[in-house]
């Protein structure tokens, strides 16, 4: 083996070949590189002498060309002309210059972005937001006022002489749901798929690619009226008690119970024979239910309590109904 | 003989392939070594190398976590709301306040007057029969009248109607602010629910017969809206279940039908 350091680089150009600039393919000079044959005059003479059909064939140019001109002379130029070795000032310049520009780019892009994303109702909602958020808590405020009036009233009234307390009004109010109660009973929680629907192997991802089916008010309701079937005295979901005037509906995808939002995982707490509502629902006595969620990757669980604390619903005014004979 | 002869075949073999191995030299010295890169090497060997993958590790925790935290989002979603479904809810929400507000005079008054009575035996009577007047009106116990609506929903055409569109109809009335209702001759409180038996709905264990029949006491225009509005269980009625859906208001929905309210055996009060 030759060591290669000890050996030129390549045969050095004659200073009167030395090209003085190089050439570049957008250069006017770019013409002047095709290639070139020269034709002697003597056989330029005898070709038009001797009246036989000139022969301009390009396979033979080609062959030609390959055999006496293989280097491209742009390439031959670029390889002759010494490259001057760029300065670190030109080389930092021209980076800085980039990064700029790529910084402009960057935020006029984004600047597009939020320009083509931005929601011109936004405001809108923004402040009906806050409208509705002041609502709720001025709702807050006068639920618990008129829980506190409403128990001294009966305090009071239960406070006069020869009278106990009203059994009767407590009965009422115990299945109004306004009176807070504890009891034993059932926990049934159930939550929204999770969205690979890893939860669960047996999920069918098939079902679940297009969107997924989360629990619905429709869900809830038809669970509470079961639980009602199966004889539950109280229930209550995520800890908003069910009273008499008590919906369970969407508004937007939100589930309300009354006003309150609930979300997933969603609890529904009923006090009752503990036994029997966990019989009514399980999947034995409702397979149409479990089949129907269970498909969706929702899993219900029941889990039995002996002690449930669920708060009192909202009371409910009467305005339009009287008593009537 | 032979030895020496086929060491010098051999011999000569390695001298010819020694020299054709010298005129293949391709590298004649005239052309310029390009030499494989070598590779790169960022800043000091193993000491980069570990903070890179700390760093890869690093991120990939804080993807997690943050995945992690989105999916268990569960604050307010009042956001994904639609204009339309949000001004709904404010003005059920201040429905409910304004109610509310009201029960607050009432109740006040009440307190103050039997605070204040000179007969306050008297007093406190009257007060304790108005509280369980209204309590017994609302749990069934009293039979009712007041402002309202009927609704008639005639059988399915296409399919029989089930419990759970019957069950909504009765939460959509609720949602709607209803005081009092009756579903055909059972009277509809707290724990009233449906069921669906083969030979038609169940009411609270009662079979029902079609038309059925709801009577309801609130505000006849709200109880209207909710039954009739665009997409709500009315066209639901319609739609799927091919029945006829009349609502017609009434200054005087007469609600006779009650209920005994039985002692609970499980829930007690919390003191």
């Amino acid at each position: 083996m030759t060591k290669p350091e000890r050996a030129p680089a390549s045969f050095p150009v004659e200073i009167d070949e030395q090209p003085s600039k190089r050439r570049a393919v957008f250069s006017k000079a770019v013409q002047n590189v095709g290639s070139w044959h020269v034709v002697d005059a003597d056989d330029t003479a005898a070709l038009s002498s001797r009246h036989r059909r000139k022969v301009d064939d390009d396979s033979l140019r080609l062959i030609d060309d390959l055999t006496n001109r293989p280097l491209d002379p742009l390439f031959s130029d670029a390889r002759l002309t010494q490259q001057k070795p760029r300065s670190a000032f030109s080389i930092w310049f021209t980076r800085i210059i980039v990064f700029i520009i790529c910084i402009a780019v960057g935020f006029v892009g984004s600047v597009f972005v939020r320009q083509l994303n931005t929601d011109p109702r936004k405001q809108v909602r923004a402040s009906l937001i806050s409208e509705l958020e002041q609502q709720n808590a001025s709702l807050k405020k006068i639920t618990t006022e008129v829980t506190d009036l409403h128990a001294k009233v009966v305090k009071q009234a239960d406070s006069m002489p020869n009278a106990g307390p009203d059994s009767t009004l407590s009965q009422d109010e115990m299945v109004n749901g306004t009176l807070a109660v504890k009891g034993p009973g059932i926990v049934f929680t159930l939550a929204d798929p999770v969205a690979s629907g890893a939860a669960n192997g047996a999920t069918p991802r098939e079902n679940s690619t297009s969107h997924i089916r989360v629990v619905t008010d429709a869900d809830l309701q038809g669970i509470v009226n079961l639980l009602w079937k199966a004889g539950a005295e109280a229930i209550a979901i995520n800890g908003y008690r069910i009273g008499v005037s008590t919906s369970v509906r969407t508004a937007g995808q939100t589930i309300l119970i009354g006003v309150n939002q609930v979300t997933s995982p969603y609890k529904i707490e009923a006090i009752g024979d503990a036994k029997d509502l966990s019989e009514a629902m399980n999947s034995k006595s409702q397979p149409d239910l479990y089949r129907t969620l269970n498909a969706a990757g929702i899993n219900p669980q029941i889990s039995r309590s002996y002690s449930l604390k669920l708060p009192a619903a909202e009371t409910t005014n009467v305005t339009e109904a009287k008593r009537s004979k | 003989m032979a030895g020496i002869k086929k060491r010098n075949i051999l011999n000569s073999m390695h001298i010819q392939h020694a020299q054709d191995r010298e005129n293949d030299r391709t590298d004649t010295g005239s052309f310029p070594i390009v030499r494989k890169k070598p590779i790169r090497q960022i800043g000091g060997g193993i000491v980069t190398r570990l903070m890179t993958s700390l760093l890869i590790v690093l991120l990939c925790a804080l993807l997690g976590f943050g995945y992690a935290i989105q999916l268990n989002n569960k604050t307010s979603s009042y956001e994904t709301m639609s204009e339309e479904e949000l001004t709904r809810l404010i003005s059920e929400t201040s429905t409910q306040v304004q109610n509310l507000q009201q029960r607050k005079t009432e109740l006040t008054g009440q307190l103050n007057s039997l605070k204040a009575s000179a007969n306050k035996q008297q007093e406190a009577q009257r007060i304790a029969k108005e509280n369980e007047d209204t309590s017994g009106i609302l749990s069934g116990r009293l039979p009712a009248e007041g402002k309202g609506v009927i609704i008639t929903i005639s059988q399915g055409s296409k399919e029989r109607i089930d419990a759970a569109t019957m069950f909504q109809l009765l939460e959509e009335l609720r949602n709607a602010g209803v005081e009092v209702m009756a579903l055909d001759n059972v009277r509809v409180v707290t724990s009233t629910y449906i069921s669906d038996t083969k030979k038609g709905l169940e009411c609270d264990g009662e079979a029902l017969k079609t038309p059925y029949k709801v009577k309801a006491i609130g505000d006849p225009q709200n109880l209207q809206n909710a039954v009739n509005i665009a997409g709500g269980v009315g066209s639901r009625f319609k739609v799927k279940f091919g029945a006829d859906v009349t609502v017609t208001p009434s200054e005087s929905v007469d609600i006779s039908e009650t209920r005994d309210v039985g002692q609970y055996q499980y829930a007690k009060t919390v003191e």
